[in-house]
């Protein structure tokens, strides 16, 4: 999948519910190491649980975890909607 | 056989703390460590007749990470001669965690690799073959539930079997060196993978728990922020109604105490010593006793909430808030945790790791009514507010405490420069126990009874001399010492509705808040249970509104300001904060007392 896909959305674009492949990151490095600590790296299949409030973070899931993630922060991960 | 040291590690909230009390039992001290800034918790045990110092280690997402948590494990991992480490990882999240284990694996120590949660990996239907996984990986694999007990004995069997092959490994060059090579490894990755293919079966989708059906409540947009103030509201209530009635019950026992048992006691002393200790030391410490069961209370309901993963959810409700004002979610739970104790909530700011947002929620948390100004109130009032007002006043300092905090969060956001990543783990709602939350109360009681002893009692111990010095005169009449200070501060005063004698109890509340009472005590010559009386005759509601308001404002005490200037490095910041909270304090008093009495 390249980067230029029009297929390709950014996690904070993804609506609630759908589940989706992380494609790849556009974060720093140890941001990109934190999120695949947390499960959240290419490949994986995630989706978003409901966001918070006022714009808030959003509620990540990631295989059995779940994550807080702010949307400034999701939408350096591209994903792959599954439909 | 020389003593052995074993390091617990693990990614955050894995049970890793909870673990290390399951081994430990009630044997739990602080140390401090050589070449590290901070305390971490350690235990001796006995295993197969050696001696075992255990050590629980911070939280680490990687070998890398950024967090201080992070730093401050990994240096020591890179620092510390160790003959073991306990891998600890939550069973239910084997597929992101197993990496870990195998990048801890490369240090090259001996290791124990602990599945903790076995019971909710049951649940989620995660089935992990241990015997497969210990032989692929070369070491000893422990499925266990820490929380409940089960399997903790299979873990000390297998650091015995561990123990018995290695030499404690000293901290050399190389170890420090693997660590910084230590980056996202392909290796690593491709083991995992195959790993997890032998030994792991997950569910394709998570099933529907039940912390999904109380998150739908609970993390809704518009219910979830109303039940978030419900539940603070409810917390109060519970620590208000559970804690005062205790309270006033060892008030009653330490009178009688005093009046029955050591007054006869003392009768052969000179009468100013026998004035010293009863109604200096007996009354001030005795009064500072009655609010431990409110402390306890407190905690438990403090530990309940965060065991039971709710402490999450706030950040996640309260992110967007916060953010707006140059902090996260996480700076909101340190200001919550600061409702405990000023002094934990800001060394808690460590987690926040740009260090200007850390000294902006540092700025803010002594604004967080803490435990020990809460005596403060409920000494007030209870004894000038009826007993259906007094909730609704304490409850109207908990939102001032907040508001005070995000304004003055607000108005210094901008020394802040650009916004941290908020990443954390929503954790599934979780059971607390109870001997865990009384075990952690106690402890929390305990420290704040060594933490703050020391102060109380010299806090005391100066007022009962400032209010009887210069020898011979009324005790805190207008000759005495502390009467001539009251004297000379009466302009800066009067205007706030607080008194002489109110403005000589706040003097020591410098040095600790737990100290306002006993010396109130002390000023007006009162026993803890006459205290009250005297109090609500001498003053109205404004005046009492105004004084505990300046209270819950005016400064930090002493041990929150050394934590603030050891957490900043500052003496300039931490007074910097010092004279803004002062300031702030007495415009705030100012402007209540002459509007109500306008
Ligand atoms: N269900 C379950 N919960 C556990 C178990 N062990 C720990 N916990 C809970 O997991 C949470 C985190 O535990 P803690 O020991 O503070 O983790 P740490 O951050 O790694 O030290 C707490 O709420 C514990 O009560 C377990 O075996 N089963």
């Amino acid at each position: 999948m390249k980067p230029s896909d029009p297929v390709l959305t950014q996690l904070d674009q993804l609506p609630v519910g759908m589940l989706a492949t992380v494609c790849y990151i556009e974060a720093q490095t140890e941001m990109t190491a934190r999120l695949r600590a947390l499960g959240i790296k290419p490949g994986n299949q995630i989706s978003v649980v409901r966001s918070a409030p006022l714009s808030g973070p959003l509620q990540i899931r990631a295989g059995q975890t779940d994550i807080i993630l702010r949307r400034s922060e999701a939408a350096t991960i591209h994903v792959n909607p599954a439909f | 056989m020389s003593k052995a040291r074993i390091a617990l590690v693990g990614m955050p909230n894995t049970g890793k703390s909870t673990l290390f009390n399951r081994l430990s039992g009630a044997s739990a001290r602080v140390g401090n460590w050589p070449g590290m800034t901070v305390e971490l918790e350690i235990a001796r045990l006995l295993v197969s007749a050696r001696m075992v110092e255990l050590v629980d280690l911070p939280g680490l997402n990687n070998l890398h990470g950024f967090s201080e948590d992070e730093r401050i494990a990994r240096h020591f991992l890179e620092t510390q001669s160790l003959d073991a480490l306990i891998v600890v990882l939550n069973a239910t999240q084997i597929e992101r965690q197993l990496a870990f284990a195998l990048q801890i694996k490369q240090l090259g120590l001996p290791l124990v690799l602990v599945l903790n949660m076995a019971d909710e990996a049951i649940r989620r239907h995660v089935l992990i073959d241990r015997e497969a996984l210990e032989k692929a990986l070369g070491y000893p694999v422990c499925l266990i539930s820490a929380k409940y007990g089960h399997g903790t004995q299979t873990v000390r069997q297998a650091l015995e079997a561990v123990l018995q092959n290695k030499a404690s490994t000293a901290p050399s060059q190389p170890r420090a060196t693997q660590i910084q090579a230590l980056l996202e490894d392909d290796a690593i990755e491709v083991q995992t993978t195959a790993l997890l293919a032998e030994a792991v079966r997950t569910p394709q989708t998570p099933a529907i728990t039940y912390t999904d059906r109380i998150d739908s409540l609970l993390l809704h947009p518009g219910l979830g922020v109303v039940a978030f103030f419900f539940i603070l509201l409810g917390l109060f209530q519970i620590v208000y109604s559970v804690g005062a009635p205790l309270q006033e019950l060892l008030g009653e026992i330490l009178e009688a105490a005093k009046t029955d048992w050591i007054a006869p006691l003392l009768t052969p002393l000179p009468a100013a010593l026998t004035s010293f200790l009863l109604d200096g030391l007996y009354d001030g410490v005795g009064t500072v006793a009655t609010f431990l069961p409110i402390i306890l209370t407190f905690y438990l309901v403090m530990s309940a909430v965060e065991d039971s993963g709710y402490m999450a959810r706030a950040a996640f409700l309260m992110d967007a808030l916060m953010s707006r004002m140059g902090l996260d979610g996480r700076a909101f739970v340190m200001q919550i945790m600061g409702f405990g104790c000023n002094v934990p909530a800001v060394m808690g700011t460590r987690v926040l790791r740009n260090p200007l947002q850390r000294r902006l929620s540092m700025l803010i948390i002594p604004f967080s009514l803490c435990s020990a100004r809460l005596q403060v109130f409920l000494f007030f009032t209870t004894a000038v507010f009826s007993p259906q007002a007094a909730p609704w006043v304490l409850l109207s300092f908990y939102i001032l405490s907040f508001l005070v905090a995000f304004l003055t969060a607000f108005i210094w956001r901008g020394q802040v420069g650009e916004q941290e990543p908020l990443v954390m783990e929503l954790p599934p709602y979780r059971y607390p126990t109870f001997a865990y939350l009384a075990l952690q109360a106690l402890r929390e009681a305990g420290q704040f009874l060594r933490g703050a002893g020391g102060f109380i009692i010299a806090g005391v111990a100066i007022i009962w001399l400032l209010t009887h010095l210069p020898w011979g005169v009324t005790p805190a009449s207008p000759q005495s010492w502390a009467g001539q200070i009251a004297t000379f501060t009466t302009p800066l005063f009067e205007p706030l509705g607080i008194n002489n004698l109110l403005s000589i109890a706040l003097m020591f509340g410098f040095v600790a808040k737990e100290v306002v009472v006993g010396a109130l005590a002390v000023i007006y010559g009162a026993g803890p249970n006459e205290l009250a009386g005297i109090v609500a005759r001498s003053m109205d509601w404004r005046q009492a509104y105004s004084f505990m308001l300046f209270t819950l404002l005016y400064t930090p005490c002493l041990a929150t300001l050394a934590t603030i200037r050891r957490e900043s490095r500052s003496l300039k910041f931490t007074f910097a904060s010092m004279a803004w909270s002062i300031a702030v304090a007495w415009l705030a008093s100012f402007a209540f007392y002459q509007i109500v009495t306008y």
